[in-house]
């Protein structure tokens, strides 16, 4: 193949990589911008979303589309009530102390991390896609799932986009954002926010994981790397900027995408990790941070 | 209206206020003055369910008010100005406004009422928060507070790096609030552009109510010249 062309496949695996990463990172970002805390076990509701993708999949015989759109539907409630009910029995009685959230994410990480192992096992289970069509580019195949992988992406974003901006929900979660005693004081119940955000932040990162599984398949330490990429791309997006974070994961997830397949993945990922150095020097907040005051 | 009685509060282990009482009729200005770090703030914050560990009695028309979660407190038509102002910088005005009708559930009507008392932030609607003036953060602190309707306003240093017109609306809009019959509790530091609105001042040292006195005691130049001494002036 040419080096056109060669480019234009990265590109388009470095997107499907950028939008499921997009998402995952999305989930983090917003657990970090509202309740100030560092979720370690993140990439964790990742792998749980892809394996029960695998377990619900295993579940409906004939057509995988239908397994598929019912895990689409099932697992990122799962997933996101596993996230709540880890923070109502947790988190809210360490009152969302930074440091003491970091290591209690940590001990949330090895218990979904071995009730993986200890229910499904340690071999990497495969999903079939949902859909098995091959669009023809002119120089090469690509895959149409992985297209909508893409778009299902964008529209989520979008949805989040809107909810975040133009309904009353979106405005508590902002003003819970930028001053929790005062939205407590103008009567927003910050808890039960917090319950809320940690639940959909998760619930955020399975929709990725339903989405990546049919390509990547589900292993129960698959978790580690998504969790890394996030947190390099929440750090350059700038934490807790939504835009940043999905500018952040188009930059990371292209590059990492088109230097995997140029090169190697181990370049992109040390690649990505200097950058964050760099944005770090340059902009200490991150492309979009702003500093809390 | 509002009975505080020996109330105590708490930072960590570290004891903030020292049994402090008061009682606050209605359409009554109290006003609390002391010096920085005196524990004024902390009194607001006690009665607003923002301090983490209070002990004493805090009622409000007869209903209890200690151990009740922050966010209940502002439905019960408790208003709260902090000090700072602490808008949410990065919303507009409109949005600053929108989070004040929630507390309660007020509607159009209500914002419609708040923005023709403050026709500068009609103006700015849709501008963020954060760009506004001093003077304009102030009145829009104000009105986010008013969005609730209250029928008790809590408001800690609202003159605060204000410019002389912006202390006279400020003090202009107190009045008119006490003319409807709203409680106030005001902290202070600048007695000249409070003493006329108040009804009673309160002078908090160390945690401890130290002195008080009502609007007719303190007329009298002796009082005033002791209210003055109390806070360094």
């Amino acid at each position: 193949m040419e080096l056109g062309p060669y480019l234009l496949f990265a590109s388009l695996e470095g997107l499907v990589h950028a939008a499921v990463l997009s998402l995952i990172a999305l989930g983090l970002s917003l657990v970090f911008g509202v309740m100030r805390i560092v979720n370690v076990a993140h990439g964790e509701f990742f792998m749980l979303g892809a394996i029960i993708t695998w377990w619900v999949s295993s579940f409906v015989s004939g057509n995988p589309a239908i397994g598929f759109l019912l895990a689409l539907l099932v697992v990122p409630i799962i997933v996101g009530m596993t996230a709540v009910l880890s923070d109502w029995l947790i988190l809210r009685h360490l009152k969302y102390d930074p440091e003491a959230t970091i290591i209690a994410t940590i001990g949330i990480l090895y218990i979904i991390q071995q009730f993986a192992l200890m229910t499904f096992g340690p071999d990497a289970k495969p999903v079939e896609q949902p859909f098995n069509i091959r669009l023809d580019l002119y120089w090469f195949g690509f895959s149409a799932y992985k297209f909508f992988v893409i778009f299902s992406a964008i529209i989520l974003l979008l949805a989040i986009w809107l909810v975040m901006s133009k309904t009353k929900f979106g405005l508590i979660l902002r003003a819970t954002q930028l001053d929790s005693e005062t939205a407590q004081a103008f009567g927003i119940p910050i808890s039960r926010v917090y319950n809320i955000v940690f639940g959909l932040g998760a619930a955020i990162a399975a929709v990725g994981a339903v989405l990546i599984v049919p390509i990547q398949q589900a292993h129960y330490l698959m978790g580690g790397e998504p969790l890394l990429l996030a947190f390099i791309v929440v750090i350059i997006g700038g934490l807790g900027s939504l835009k940043g974070t999905v500018a952040a994961a188009i930059l990371i997830g292209m590059s990492d995408g088109i230097i995997s397949v140029f090169f190697s993945p181990n370049i992109a990922k040390i690649l990505a990790t200097l950058l964050v150095v760099v944005v770090l020097i340059i902009k200490p907040n991150g492309l979009f941070g702003t500093t809390k005051t | 209206m509002l009975v505080v009685d020996n109330l105590v509060s708490y930072y960590a282990n570290i004891k903030i206020l020292n049994e402090i009482s008061f009682n606050l009729n209605q359409g009554q200005v109290l006003c609390l003055l002391g010096r920085n770090g005196a524990g004024k703030t902390t009194i607001l914050k006690s009665i607003m369910g923002l301090v983490d560990h209070t002990n004493g009695l805090i009622l409000f028309n007869d209903e209890k008010l200690s151990g009740v979660s922050a966010h209940f407190i502002p439905k019960k038509g408790i208003g709260y100005v902090p000090q700072g102002r602490r808008l949410f910088s990065e919303l507009t005005v409109e949005e600053n406004l929108e989070i004040g009708l929630l507390t309660r559930k007020k509607g159009e009507k209500t914002k419609e009422k708040i923005l023709n008392m403050f026709p500068k932030l009609k103006e700015r609607i849709n501008q963020i928060s954060g760009t506004l003036s001093g003077g304009e953060q102030q009145m829009l602190a104000l009105a986010r507070a008013l969005c609730i309707e209250p029928n008790l306003l809590l408001l800690d240093e609202p003159t605060e790096g204000l410019q002389p017109s912006m202390i006279s609306l400020i003090r202009n809009s107190i009045l008119e609030l006490k003319k409807q019959g709203v409680s106030i509790l005001l902290v202070e530091q600048r007695v000249e552009a409070i003493l006329p609105v108040a009804d009673e001042v309160i002078i908090i040292e160390s945690g401890s109510k130290i002195f008080s006195a009502s609007s007719k005691e303190f007329k009298n130049k002796a009082t005033l010249k002791k209210i003055y001494g109390f806070i360094g002036l």
